[in-house]
């Protein structure tokens, strides 16, 4: 790590998420002075013109890759015309013990004094609450299911390669291209695309002028910089002229053109997971190998520069969420990917030099952002999947392990081309999708044990005290195991209908009122099409449910099939009566729900054929049903964070879990169920069928002496390539004691630089909060067999 | 034990078949092929077993599951080149050379169980031979080339590991109520590496695994 590397890392550690209310601020002037002038789309584009226009330019000392999304590192901004936060949820943000964010008084001011009042009625979040159903409503304030588009954009995409051969410049060729084609005899939308593809040449030009006021501002530092310093700013105002208008012809210009894409893309918008640059080995190589060759860069001026490329990513935590979002996601990391490896085009071992510097990286870096994994396909070599180890061997919960062959599988069965599935990758924790041409929305995650507990209730939920569901039954109605599981599945699919039936409503009202005319030029074929990113101008248009708690609803079932069914220990009212109460006077039966039932993780069929069956209840629920943006419905299983506030709204379950604890993460067996080691873990998870889902997400732990040495690193390879033989679509490693982690808890100061694998993402501990941390302790920790 | 709702109190060890012990192996089949492991029959001593023994190896030949024998060679010699027809692999104990020392430190005489290594080596029998180097017991000076001459008299040429003695079987001693052990101690790194050299001194492939 060179000293500036070093330098730009610790200033990114050392700030603190800050609030900024610049973008609010100049939003809320440009749509008061313009709004009912213009389209739609074409008011957005020339917001976000405005946008590059004023806002402020930050070049950070030492820098090479420039741009920030505020006003400096992790200044965050606000997007009012989403979700305008109120004085309360900002003095939450600056308060609260968990991924606060500073909100300075000038911020809370400008919020104050016309921002809020504005924004009353007119955001997506008040009209999106207004139209949406009273049952969908219910719903979500129940904790049934959450909703990703109540604060944020869709987003959900990543970048292809085309920026870097184009550049801006072509794509409006491309876009001046698709108006000249515009039928407005026939066509009773041609006027709808003409005003989109507008908003999109003027979204191109915002970002070419955003990156030129970039060189006006090195070249103004320029002038009294060091002899170093200013040839760097000067190169620096060089590539900033260029990039990303024209395509780059370097390595360096690469990345910066990326970048600008990047912070156009989040400054327009708050899309989930933020924006990615996808397969970034195969995108860079073409500059690199040539590059290496001619010694116009050295391995090291790369790795430099790819640092501080890195050091940008960690500069960005997400824009704040508030409520039920937050707690959904409590964490700072906005989910950038970078993936790794995997296949080409014509579906050979896409691993090469780049990947391996990538590695090199990674592992110098130890940043919470930008997340990264590596794609392992049976065709690449044994030395990537090993050198991949070795990073996860030093515990920082990177990068995590998707199975390349498995996501080309996944996107066949979808129904995509070939070569498009060969240019996919995994984004955010782990959900598939082809990069630089689907919109692949997740929707909001989905709580099948609280779904347990309201057929418990025949249809009624108790901490709300409100009918959700339909009158299944009461339990005294239910003579057989079958009738109890049919019940649940009727539940399940009354709440996907439910929650289908306002994503519609949702998708729709992005569409027609939040388009994202820059995001929708680098996402094929919106420019074709004449279509928004948000109405499904992609080539693919996605729309997930994330399924939460499998391990727990599993469990839950085996339990009830065991001990009411079959060994009849309780009567199926009591066992109810048991939950009502969360087991007061009731420790030994709960001790048995808990030990002797059959659990999902130990490679025991009674279980596992269980766990398939709700599986495939909540698959059949949800898959294929149209979307409205020409696509699908289809399935993930992820939780993010959301499997702690999931737990925390629901009582004590049949598996003896206790009221508003966690529930189990991932598809990872509940937290200390698998008593048979990894290898029995892999094979349960396994006969979930991965290939039918969107992505799937693991978490084995280890302790670092079983992962110390090289036959540890070659054991820890053999294990992945197993699980993958498998079809496991992914899996991910946290390799730190559970003492260490309590010793984090009792002081966090002296652990600060602790990163442990979350959810699909790593973050550190001292930031999680209490149940999270518990919970990641209690999870299985595997010691060396 | 069913009766501990807690599973507080459970067996250690069951009653199985041929048949179900075969099911449980073959559960982890994909990882075995991948790593190019196997199943390893150990204990006690697997060779107590002799007939349920070879049934295993048999049936995981035929599934082309690789074997290894974990055993302190103290069997009739019989057994022992019948296992190793159906074996692909021993891993053989050598405690103490000297059969006196040997008496003391085990109760039975080695003589047996020297013979039966040589016996391996001339059926030319697959074998690492593992050492557990107990300062005090078996790590002298004495003890150490004792063991060099031995095995490099063999008419195979065997790989030695040495295995330094832990603490970490303690607990088995409280969990089966047996009195306080006799106390040894670990051997540090340079009494390995020192034990480890005198062996390579006599031509031998040694290994060695620190203690942790």
């Amino acid at each position: 790590m060179t000293d500036r590397v070093k330098a730009l890392r610790t200033r990114s550690l050392e700030a603190l998420p800050s609030i900024s209310a610049e973008r609010a601020e100049l939003m809320t002037r440009f749509y008061k002075e313009n709004d009912g002038k213009y389209s739609i789309p074409v008011m957005r584009a020339k917001a976000y013109y405005y946008l590059c226009e004023h806002k402020t330019i930050y070049i950070g000392d030492g820098e090479l890759i420039v741009g920030e999304r505020g006003p400096e590192p992790k200044a965050v901004p606000t997007f009012p015309e989403l979700t305008c936060h109120s004085l309360e949820d900002l003095d939450i943000l600056n308060t609260r013990e968990k991924t606060s964010y500073v909100v300075p008084k000038e911020a809370r001011d400008t919020y104050a004094s016309g921002v809020i009042d504005y924004w009353r009625g007119r955001s997506m979040r008040d009209r999106l609450f207004e139209v949406l159903p009273m049952d969908w409503q219910d719903a979500y304030a129940a904790g049934i299911f959450t909703e990703f588009m109540e604060q944020r954009a869709p987003g959900h995409t990543v970048a292809d390669g085309k920026i870097y051969q184009k550049g801006l410049i072509g794509f409006k060729k491309d876009i001046a291209e698709a108006i000249t084609k515009l039928d407005y005899k026939n066509d009773p939308r041609a006027l709808d695309r003409y005003e989109q593809l507008q908003a999109m040449d003027i979204a191109a030009d915002a970002t070419i002028l955003f990156a030129k006021r970039h060189a006006d501002k090195a070249r103004e530092m320029a002038k009294t910089a060091s002899a170093d310093r200013k040839a760097e700013l000067i190169r620096i105002a060089e590539i900033c002229e260029r990039v990303p208008a024209l395509p780059a012809r370097d390595f360096w210009e690469a990345l910066q053109s990326y970048w600008f894409c990047h912070l156009a893309v989040v400054t327009e918008l708050n899309g989930w997971d933020s924006f990615s640059p996808g397969r970034f080995d195969q995108h860079l190589i073409q500059y690199y190998a040539p590059a290496i060759k001619s010694g116009a860069i050295d391995y090291d001026r790369a790795k430099e520069l790819l640092e501080c490329f890195f050091v940008k990513f960690n500069n960005h935590p997400a824009p704040p969420k508030v409520g039920v979002t937050a707690a959904e996601s409590g964490t700072y990391t906005d989910f950038a990917n970078i993936n790794i490896g995997g296949l080409t085009p014509d579906g050979k071992d896409g691993v090469n030099d780049v990947s391996y510097l990538l590695l090199d990286v990674i592992d110098e870096m130890h940043l919470l952002q930008p997340s990264n994994n590596v794609q392992v396909s049976a065709q690449n070599p044994d030395a990537f999947v090993k050198a991949a180890a070795r990073v996860i061997s030093h515990g920082y919960g990177f990068p995590s392990v998707f199975n390349a062959d498995a996501v080309v599988q996944e996107l066949l069965r979808q129904g995509k081309s070939l070569i498009d599935a060969r240019q996919a990758g995994t984004s955010g924790c782990v959900e598939t999708g082809v990069f630089g041409m689907e919109a692949y929305i997740l929707t909001g995650y989905f709580n099948l044990p609280k779904i347990l507990e309201i057929t418990f209730h025949n249809g009624f939920d108790p901490r709300t005290g409100k009918q959700l569901g339909p009158q299944t039954g009461e339990p005294e109605t239910f003579t057989t195991f079958e009738q109890f599981f049919e019940a649940w599945k009727t539940q399940v699919n009354h709440f996907v209908d439910i929650k289908v039936k306002g994503s519609g409503i949702i998708e729709r009202m992005f569409g027609k009122y939040a388009p994202a005319p820059f995001l929708s030029i680098l996402i094929d074929d919106c420019i074709e099409k004449g279509l928004d990113y948000n109405a499904g101008g992609a080539r693919y248009n996605t729309s997930y449910i994330q399924g939460v708690g499998i391990g727990t609803i599993t469990d839950s079932f085996s339990a009830i099939k065991k001990h009411v069914y079959e060994d009849k220990l309780v009567s199926l009212p009591d066992l109810k009566k048991a939950l009502d109460t969360d087991f007061a006077d009731l420790e030994t039966l709960r001790a048995r729900l808990w030990n002797k039932t059959p659990r999902y993780g130990n490679d025991d069929d009674a279980a596992d054929d269980l766990m398939r069956q709700c599986f495939d209840v909540f698959f059949q629920a949800v898959d294929g049903r149209p979307n409205g943006r020409g696509g699908e419905f289809h399935v993930d299983m992820l939780p993010t964070t959301c499997h702690v506030y999931f737990g925390s709204v629901m009582g004590a379950s049949p598996d003896g879990r206790r009221a508003q604890t966690p529930l189990s993460e991932g598809i990872s067996p509940v937290q200390g169920a698998d008593r048979h080691g990894p290898t029995a873990v892999l094979r349960s998870a396994a006969k979930m069928d991965h290939l039918r889902t969107g992505g799937t997400l693991l978490n084995l732990k280890f302790t670092p002496g079983a992962l110390s040495c090289e036959e540890g690193i070659a054991r820890l390879a053999q294990l992945i390539r197993s699980y993958f033989r498998m079809n496991g679509h992914h899996v991910q490693f946290n390799v730190v004691t559970a003492d260490l982690l309590r010793e984090a808890q009792a002081d966090p100061e002296a652990h600060r630089d602790l990163i442990v694998r979350v959810a699909g993402y790593s973050d550190y501990f001292c930031d999680l909060g209490l149940a999270l941390q518990n919970e990641i302790i209690t999870r299985t920790e595997h010691e060396s067999a | 034990m069913d009766a501990c709702p807690s599973d507080a109190r459970k067996f250690i060890g069951e009653a199985t078949t041929v048949g179900e012990l075969m099911t449980q192996i073959l559960k982890d089949r994909a990882f075995y092929e991948e790593s190019g492991g196997g199943v390893t029959f150990s204990g006690g001593e697997p060779l107590t077993h002799v007939n349920f023994l070879i049934q295993m190896l048999q049936a995981c030949r035929k599934v082309e599951i690789s074997t290894a024998v974990d055993t302190c060679g103290y069997a009739r010699k019989e057994d022992v080149l019948e296992v190793a027809k159906h074996a692909d692999l021993f891993l053989f104990d050598l405690k103490q050379i000297d059969d006196e020392h040997h008496r003391a430190l085990t109760g039975v005489s080695n003589v047996r169980i020297l013979e039966n290594l040589r016996a391996l080596a001339e059926a030319e029998a697959k074998v690492w031979i593992r050492i557990p180097l107990i300062p005090g017991c078996n790590a002298s000076n004495e003890d150490i080339n004792a063991f060099g001459q031995f095995i490099a008299s063999l008419p195979k040429r065997y790989p030695v590991w040495l295995l330094p003695y832990h603490e970490l079987g303690r607990h088995k001693h409280e969990r089966l109520g047996m009195p306080e052990a006799p106390l040894f101690r670990e051997p540090s790194h340079q009494e390995v590496a020192q034990a480890a050299q005198i062996l390579r001194g006599y031509g031998l492939d040694v290994h060695t695994r620190n203690p942790s």
